[in-house]
Parts: structure tokens; C-alpha cells; sequence
């Protein structure tokens, strides 16, 4: 069982006579993109337009991000659910593009946007302000609900991710990595090297707060293990509409998860991979404990680990999912490290970082206090819509916004290096 | 702000009655008083500042006569302080002296909002001073005993100059003081390549540092247990956010600053009429449904009637949870509690979402 990503760095976007890749560049036929995704009558209408690093653009109202991603005939699609068929993913050859994102974007009652400055202070943040960004603007059918309206949305940027992956087959990739791999198989670590698991809890409250796992919602699961290349091939899909910025993972950040990707770089180096737990965030406290145990006994008996990272997904409730994981894996033996972030007020002041904190969690990598301010320079364009609430008149003019705002500055998944200190 | 250099920086010394060498407890009672140049510890002071401040005086006042009265003596001591025309202050080292500790922060607290100047003191980590103080001055970490003079001395005339000199002050664990507030900064790595160092380092025994932790929570205390219930009146205090439709007074839904008393629903009342969830951390359906499955008024109107329970109190405090700030929560946390002691009630039932 191979599963090769074959990255192709791109160096540009742009629109074009047709969708292809020339010499490192995209091009985009973008009414052949916007009559794809017009056919879904939920749309009115659909603008599309490139955000580019440096650019003194504000896009606002920022739903999520995805990367460009598509499979080889023969070895089925990517985004199970959405896009490709429900079966066995991970299979053959998934080209990859680096160095461009796709957003959607939306406002509307229910949903919750975030900012991304592609150039400025803001831009120092977000690796989003360091892709090439193709961005969609689409315009609501009137009288669509809030959940179908979110549901179309997620179906266009993953319809567009694969529009734009067919033009990424006939060209060279850059490079093949994650050829040969098998958690779990201690391919060429001799036994030697500890055997680290991770364990991953997704956000499942409703239909606004929730991701997919191949096309089903968060809230319906338990503790099971998932192969990285599901992963890679967009087993998981976030279905975020309703969540501060800094309290949801974006599509993009889960297909790339740094940790997961670094626990694979490092197989065999210092580290054994052992394997993914994916586990949600339920809603009542027994829920969590069950949980809790039974990702704790995967993480032991199913994956034989001696230590786990733990990351959550979420605010104040979800500390307790990510400490309840953390001590039932030690108290089964299996040491320990997470990501939390910390909400405090904008000064820093509170002294309790986590709303909720056990004294087993002795090794947590910090994700920044969320509600910290950062100041942002005017823009000279704003795109995403007419408008965004928490920006106030002027969207595109001088602000101070918390850092929870900004798309990609802080990242539950350790994406980002934003960390709170003691001042 | 003068510059180093130009003029010598004028530097005040706060010290208590027994590092000022005028006695020991019996001598506590001493009122404020002013010298002229550096006293005991002060000699120390001007060695370690050399050429970069002069101590000009040195204010010295007993520990109890200090605390007890403070706000009369603060006026005097910084009046004393004041008319040295200072630059700098530096009080204590108090170490794990309590009275001490108190005295040396409120000194450099009144020293940093009245005369704009900067200053520092240093104590023991146990030192009630700490806590009082450590948010609004800088503490540097000191022993239990003078033992350690001259290394504290030394770390707090490090950073007194830093500050004087407008310098960046680096974090609490590098310059050595106890913790003000959290900062966000930029780390060389990513989380994810840190965390996993991290695991790495605790499964083969390195040494690591864990970026966040909660401090053990303060001891609270329990009121004693309501001994007859059916003579008892209960109010209702939820952080469900459970407003008014159309929600009047603006109760924000994360982030909340506020809190408001609203009449309870009578038994004919359809209260999902009147009555909204405005939280943002939950789903509220089920609340704007039937408000009584956030406050369960339905049960106990039934339990009053059954004679279980005294009376229900005919109001309830709605303020909402989600991503509140803990000083807000503290604020509004205590005056609920004194509405409801004005309120009369017996009893309170709190529900959270």
C-alpha cells in the first residue's frame, strides 16, 4: 500500500485562456471555474478574484482554506464524500500544489469570519499571507439556510481544489515524499527509537461547529485510528462556519497537520510513528471521560505508544477533552505533550491561561493568548464582501483587531509560532 | 527622562525600621522619616549601580506602622520620596518579612502611578507582598533570608536600570521577577515541532519547560449546608445568557462585561415567548425551546407547591459565560453575591451551560 503526494510548488497565479500550469505558474480559465460551480443553484452568483503575498489586501469575512489537491486516474479521488466516492482512501499517487491556497468566503447571520492581511503587521502571522490566493465570493440564493448555504460552500472550494489539481497531472512534481510509509511498522528504527502516537480531537458541537470524516459529521464518532493518508487524500474536511478563527483548524491546516507531518519527517530519525487517534469533542462530561479512556486504551494496547501528542480543536470546553485524553494516557504509562492556546484578557491578565488544567499535563506548547491585540495597517483593497461586523465601518482601513481574527494566527494543530510567555 | 550619563540619576531607597539600623520589632512603631544618602543595604545599592545613579536618601519606616494604616502613610512616605526629586526607586529587598513585603510594594506602586518614575522591590516567593502586588510592579525573586543580599540587590538594580534606560524588558523567567501578565511573542519553531520536542525530552529524561500551565486554584469555601429546605428561599443565577427577547440590555454573548436580574416566568407563562439564549458557546436550541431546562423554574415551582422547597425567589441573574474574562468574572461574581444578600435569599442555584 503506497500512497505518494507529489508536491509541485507554484509560483504564481493567474487567470487565463485556459486552466494549466506553465513554467511553475497557474493559470485559471475563470469562467469555465465560475459556470463549474454556478451549477449549483444555491449560488446567485460567484466572483472570484487572486490575492497575492505583499499585497496590500484585506480578505475578510474568511470561511476556510483549502489547498489544491487531486488523484491520478485509477487511484480513485480526494475529499471522500464530497468529491471522490466512499471507499478505501490512501491509495496511489495525490498531487499537491504549494504555494496557493483557495478561500471561501461568505457573511451572513450564523457564520463567523475571520481577516487575512497579505501584507502589513497582520501579514507577519498567517502562512495564509504567504500563498497565492485564489479567492471565492459567491452570492447566496435568497432564503437558503445557513447550514445548506455552509454546505455549498465547502462543496465549491473543494470542487474548485480538484478543478484546479487537473492541471498539476501532466507536469513534473517537484518532489515525492511519503513514499514508503506504515505506521506502526517500524520500518528501519530497529525497535530503538520511542513509539510516538497522536492522538487528535476534532471540534463536534452542530452543524455549524463540526468537520467531516468522509462526509460524515464529528459529533457521530468515537475514538478511532486513522491512516495519514486518508488524511492527506481529505478524509477530514472542516465544516466550521460558526467559530472564532482561532478556535477552529482550517481544511488546509488539517490536510497538512504539522504534527502528524512532522511525526512522519521524523519516523525513523528520532521517533517511531506509531499512528493516528482521531477523536471528537462531545458535549457532556461523560462523553469526554469515555472518550477520554477509550483514547487512552487505543494509544496503549492497539498502537503500543510510550508517549502521545495531544491536540484539541476549540475553546474553554474542549481543555477538559484534551486533559482527559492527557490523564488516561499517563495514568496508562504513556507520557505525554500538548497544544493548547490561552484565553486570557487582551492585556494578558487572568493568571488561568486554561479553562480547564490537570497536573498531569506537565509538557503544553502554547498557542498564544487569542485576545491579545495586534494593530493593522490600512489596505488598499478589501475583498470578501461589503463589509464585516467586527471590523466596523471602513473594513479596510486602519484597526486594531484581537489576535483571534486573524485566519491562521493561531493554530491548535501548532501550525503557527505565536506562543504566550510571562511578561 | 534623563540620560545616563548627563546628570547622575537620582535614586530613592525604601527600607523598613530594621535594615534602616534603627531597631529591631520593638522599633516597628518608628513613623516615616528621610536620610540623607544610602543606609545598610544602600551601601550595597551604591557599590552595584557604580557610576549609573546616586542614592541620594534613603525612606525608612517601621513594618507596623506601615501596615494598619496604610493609606495615611503612603501619602507621607511618598511624600517623603517625592520631595527627593527622584529618578528611581528601589525598595527592600524584603525577602520572606510580610509586613515588609506589603510596604515595599504599595511603596512602588504609589511611586509608579504617582511620580511616573519606575521602581522595583524584591521578596521571597511566599511573601504575601507577591500576590498583593506582582500584576502592577516588578518583584524581582528573592530568598527566604537576607542571606541572599547581595544576588538580589544585584538583580534588582539590573533591571531598575533596564527600566530607567527605557530598555526592552525581557520575560519574567529571564530578568528574574514573578510573573505580571502573558505576552505573546514568536518562537523560533512552530508548535508542532515544539511539542514534539518537548515529548522526545520527557520520555529520555531531558530537561524541558512547559510553555502554560494554570496556577493551583485559590481556596474557596463552601457556605454551610441550608438545614430546613422547605423554609428556605432559592434564587437562580445562570451564566446561560438567558435574556429578554430581543435581548434589551445588550448582554453580549461572548466576552460578556454585564449581568441583569429579570423576573421569573409564572407557571402559565410560555417563557420561550419572552425569553432568549444569546450565549455563543453552545447550541441554544434546546434553551430558547424551553428556557426552564436552563433554569429549571418548572421543578421548583413544583417543589414550593409540594412545600419542599420555601419560596422561589420571583427573580433570576442572567450574565453569560462564554470566553469571559476572569477579572469580569470576579467583578460580576461578587456583585451578584451582594444583590443577593440585599435580596435576602437562603439559598442560590447556579447553572452553567
Amino acid at each position: 500500500m503506497n500512497l505518494e503526494i507529489a508536491s509541485h510548488h507554484v509560483t504564481n497565479v493567474e487567470f487565463g485562456e485556459r486552466t494549466e500550469m506553465r513554467d511553475g505558474a497557474l493559470f485559471i480559465d475563470r469562467a469555465g471555474l465560475v459556470s463549474h460551480l454556478r451549477e449549483d443553484r444555491n449560488f446567485s452568483d460567484i466572483d472570484i478574484t487572486i490575492a497575492h503575498p505583499g499585497d496590500m489586501t484585506r480578505v475578510i469575512n474568511l470561511l476556510d482554506v483549502v489547498d489544491i489537491r487531486k488523484k491520478e486516474a485509477d487511484s480513485g479521488e480526494v475529499f471522500p464524500g464530497f468529491i471522490g466516492k466512499i471507499e478505501q482512501t490512501g491509495l496511489g499517487r495525490t498531487h499537491v500544489a504549494k504555494g496557493v491556497s483557495i478561500i471561501e468566503t461568505g457573511r451572513r447571520e450564523g457564520f463567523f469570519g475571520g481577516i487575512l492581511d497579505m501584507g502589513g503587521e497582520g501579514s507577519r502571522y498567517t502562512p495564509y499571507a504567504l500563498t497565492h490566493n485564489i479567492v471565492l465570493i459567491p452570492t447566496p440564493r435568497e432564503g437558503i439556510l445557513a447550514a445548506h448555504y455552509a454546505y455549498s460552500l465547502k462543496l465549491a472550494a473543494l470542487k474548485t481544489s480538484v478543478y484546479l489539481g487537473k492541471a498539476l497531472l501532466p507536469v513534473p512534481p517537484d518532489e515525492v515524499p511519503l513514499s514508503d510509509f506504515e505506521p506502526g511498522s517500524r520500518n528501519g528504527t530497529g525497535g530503538t527509537l520511542p513509539r510516538i502516537g497522536y492522538i487528535w480531537h476534532v471540534l463536534s458541537h452542530y452543524d455549524l461547529r463540526s468537520v467531516y470524516y468522509c462526509g460524515s459529521r464529528s459529533y457521530s464518532f468515537y475514538p478511532f485510528v486513522v491512516h495519514p493518508r486518508e488524511i492527506v487524500d481529505g478524509a477530514l474536511i472542516s465544516g466550521h462556519y460558526d467559530h472564532s478563527p482561532a478556535l477552529k483548524n482550517y481544511t488546509c491546516s488539517m490536510l497538512n497537520n504539522p504534527v502528524m507531518m512532522e511525526l512522519v519527517a521524523r519516523h525513523g530519525k528520532d521517533l517511531d510513528f506509531a499512528g493516528v487517534i482521531l477523536t471528537n469533542s462531545p458535549a457532556t462530561v461523560e462523553e469526554k471521560k469515555r472518550n477520554g479512556a477509550m483514547s487512552a486504551r487505543l494509544a496503549k494496547s492497539l498502537l503500543r505508544c510510550d508517549g502521545v501528542v495531544i491536540t484539541k480543536e476549540g475553546g474553554g470546553h474542549t481543555d477538559m477533552d484534551l486533559m482527559e485524553s492527557c490523564k488516561g494516557c499517563e495514568k496508562a504509562g504513556i507520557r505525554t505533550s500538548l497544544i493548547d492556546i490561552e484565553m486570557l484578557s487582551p492585556a494578558g491578565e487572568g493568571d488561568y491561561p486554561l479553562v480547564v488544567f490537570e497536573r498531569e499535563a506537565d509538557a503544553i506548547a502554547s498557542g498564544g493568548n487569542v485576545e491579545e491585540r495586534v494593530r493593522l495597517p490600512a489596505m488598499e483593497n478589501v475583498v470578501g464582501g461589503e463589509g464585516m461586523k467586527e471590523l466596523g465601518e471602513d473594513a479596510g482601513g486602519e484597526k486594531e483587531v484581537p489576535l483571534f481574527l486573524l485566519s491562521g494566527a493561531v493554530s491548535e494543530l501548532g501550525m503557527s509560532r505565536i506562543r504566550g510567555e510571562w511578561y | 527622562m534623563k540620560k545616563i550619563g548627563e546628570v547622575r540619576p537620582r535614586v530613592v531607597h525604601y527600607v523598613n525600621q530594621f535594615f534602616g539600623q534603627i531597631g529591631g520589632e520593638e522599633k516597628a512603631h518608628t513613623p516615616p522619616e528621610a536620610r540623607t544618602g544610602p543606609v545598610g543595604p544602600g551601601l550595597l545599592l551604591q557599590r552595584l549601580l557604580g557610576d549609573a545613579g546616586d542614592v541620594v536618601a534613603t525612606v525608612i519606616c517601621g513594618d507596623d506602622y506601615f501596615v494598619g494604616r496604610e493609606e495615611e502613610v503612603e501619602r507621607q512616605v511618598l511624600d517623603l520620596i517625592a520631595a527627593q526629586r527622584p529618578d528611581l526607586v528601589l525598595a527592600g529587598p524584603a525577602f520572606n518579612a510580610g509586613r515588609y513585603g506589603i510596604a515595599c510594594g504599595a511603596v512602588c506602586r504609589d511611586v509608579m502611578e504617582g511620580l511616573g518614575i519606575p521602581a522595583v522591590t524584591g521578596m521571597f516567593r511566599e511573601n504575601p507582598g507577591v500576590e498583593l502586588y506582582r500584576r502592577e510592579i516588578y518583584i524581582v525573586e528573592a530568598a527566604a533570608s537576607a542571606i541572599g543580599m547581595k544576588e538580589t540587590m544585584s538583580r534588582m538594580a539590573a533591571l531598575a536600570l533596564k527600566l530607567l534606560g527605557e530598555e526592552t524588558i525581557g520575560p519574567a523567567s529571564v530578568e528574574g521577577y514573578f510573573p505580571r501578565a502573558r505576552r505573546n511573542v514568536f518562537a523560533e519553531k512552530d508548535g508542532a515541532q515544539r511539542v514534539l520536542d518537548m515529548l522526545l525530552a520527557k520520555l529520555s529524561g531531558r530537561p524541558y519547560a512547559t510553555e502554560v500551565s494554570n496556577p493551583a486554584a485559590p481556596d474557596s469555601h463552601s457556605a454551610r449546608p441550608i438545614a430546613d429546605m422547605s423554609k428556605a428561599t432559592v434564587a437562580l443565577v445562570t451564566e446561560g445568557a438567558l435574556v429578554p427577547r430581543g435581548n434589551p440590555d445588550l448582554i453580549e454573548g461572548s466576552r460578556c462585561t454585564k449581568f441583569n436580574r429579570y423576573e421569573v416566568w409564572s407557571e402559565m407563562d410560555r417563557p420561550a415567548l419572552s425569553f432568549e439564549c444569546i450565549h455563543r458557546g453552545f447550541d441554544v436550541a434546546l434553551v430558547s425551546e424551553d428556557p426552564n431546562r436552563l433554569l429549571p423554574i418548572d421543578v421548583l415551582r413544583a417543589m414550593e407547591t409540594e412545600g419542599r422547597v420555601g419560596g422561589l425567589a420571583p427573580f433570576f441573574y442572567s450574565t453569560c459565560g462564554c470566553g469571559m474574562y476572569i477579572s469580569e468574572a470576579r467583578r460580576i461574581g461578587s456583585e451578584i453575591a451582594h444583590a443577593l444578600k440585599r435580596d435576602s435569599v437562603d439559598g442560590v442555584i447556579l447553572s452553567a451551560t
